[in-house]
């Protein structure tokens, strides 16, 4: 099975792989919880990590009623703890070597 | 099939109003979110948790279930049920057989089945899983074996993915067409394997640094020597400096990971190590030294 790693979606591919409206997806963009890559002419080009933090956005929404700034606030939240829960098992796994 | 008792899973006694059942919800759904929570058993619960809530938030569907609640409670319980359909249940998870066989409703997969086929072909669900693969593979590449199960499906899925050199952790690997299937002759999601690293034997990663504690005994440390490390590709010839500390780096550039534009280094971190126990030979160097040195390691706790 080749691995496709580098690859980017249109807004209309967007959508269509993920059945979330544009509207959504736009608001994403518009609340920075998306960040896509401008083309040459203008178009949104959201890579692939996109498409995961935009399924991810729309699971929140859903599930905890969020309004769109707890959800863009919720989101940068969860990157951070994700980001320190990292870091931490990074420093504990070279302290243990040390010990 | 078991009973469920709703107000249980919601931590709340029969008595709870809309409100307090809202406000537990609330309070678990965050607690028990999957995308929250690392708790390895969060999506369950957050399934029990959605599932309570899509019942006793609706008054026809509360009176119902709580009339079962208490026949179940005096022993009068049956599975048999009658049936009704009511509003969705938040989010895309299955509910429980208890649930079903109650409220006779689809679970959530084939109600989103249902509605997709009822409009043109649909592409089927993506799906998400994570993949660790060790340091070597991450830098030069090399072939997986995955093994998954797709959810209402018996059998295990297994496939073999291509990693390329230079992946990372935090990359995403698409796998076209290996997702859940479409509806109609509409095409398969796709799988995306979320690229983590396997704990290693001898290496740490920053970023795409690469950290190697290497022992040195005490003389080495003192006197210098060559020793021979491993690398991620190879091994390597490394020069001890005399008088090398614990905790002292020593930088060997480009030996690190790598992606398309960048190169890591390899960092070595010397820690001196004692001998377990000395012989009474080396007993009387240790004490030659004693009497020698003025070294004070506690010079600053004055």
């Amino acid at each position: 099975m080749p691995a496709m790693i580098k690859f980017t979606y249109s807004l209309t591919q967007l959508y269509q792989t993920t059945h979330l409206s544009s509207g959504f997806i736009e608001k994403c963009v518009e609340y920075g919880i998306l960040d896509p890559l401008v083309s040459q002419s203008g178009d949104w080009l959201f890579e692939v990590d996109q498409l995961i933090r935009l399924k991810k956005a729309a699971r929140l929404r859903d599930d905890l009623d969020l309004n769109w700034n707890g959800l863009a606030l919720a989101i940068d939240l969860i990157d951070e703890v994700e980001q320190l829960r990292n870091e931490n098992r990074i420093i504990k796994s070279r302290l243990k070597r040390f010990l | 099939m078991d009973f469920k008792d709703y107000y249980e899973i919601l931590g709340l006694d029969d008595k709870a109003d809309l409100k307090a059942i809202k406000a537990a919800y609330r309070r678990l759904a965050r607690k028990y979110h999957p995308d929250v929570s690392k708790d390895a058993n969060a999506e369950e619960n957050f399934k029990a948790v959605a599932e309570a809530y899509a019942v006793l938030k609706n008054p026809e569907k509360k009176a119902e279930y709580d009339d079962l609640r208490h026949q179940f409670r005096s022993g009068e319980y049956s599975a048999k049920q009658q049936s009704r359909s009511g509003d969705q249940p938040p989010g895309e998870y299955d509910f429980s057989d208890f649930f079903e066989s109650v409220f006779n409703q689809a679970s959530a997969s084939e109600r989103r089945a249902n509605a997709y086929s009822k409009q043109a072909a649909h592409k089927g669900q993506d799906l998400e899983m994570s993949l660790a693969i060790s340091l070597e593979e991450a830098l030069s590449g090399g072939d997986k074996t995955i093994s998954f199960q797709l959810p209402k499906e018996r059998q295990a899925k297994t496939l073999k993915v291509k990693i390329p050199p230079h992946t990372l952790a935090g990359d995403l690997i698409r796998l076209k067409g290996q997702g859940m299937p479409g509806s109609g002759k509409a095409q398969a999601g796709d799988i995306y394997l979320n690229i983590q690293y396997a704990p290693h034997k001898y290496f740490d990663v920053t970023g795409l640094d690469v950290f190697l504690t290497v022992p040195v005994s005490p003389w080495e440390a003192a006197l210098g020597t060559q020793i021979i490390i491993p690398t991620l590709t190879s091994k390597l010839n490394l020069t001890v400096q005399p008088n090398s500390q614990t905790g002292q780096k020593q930088r060997i550039k480009n030996k690190g990971l790598k992606s398309k534009h960048e190169s890591g280094d390899l960092f070595v971190i010397f820690k001196v190590v004692m001998p377990d126990s000395g012989t009474t030979e080396m007993n009387h160097i240790w004490q030659q030294m004693a009497e020698t040195s003025s070294f004070n390691p506690r010079s600053d706790w004055s």
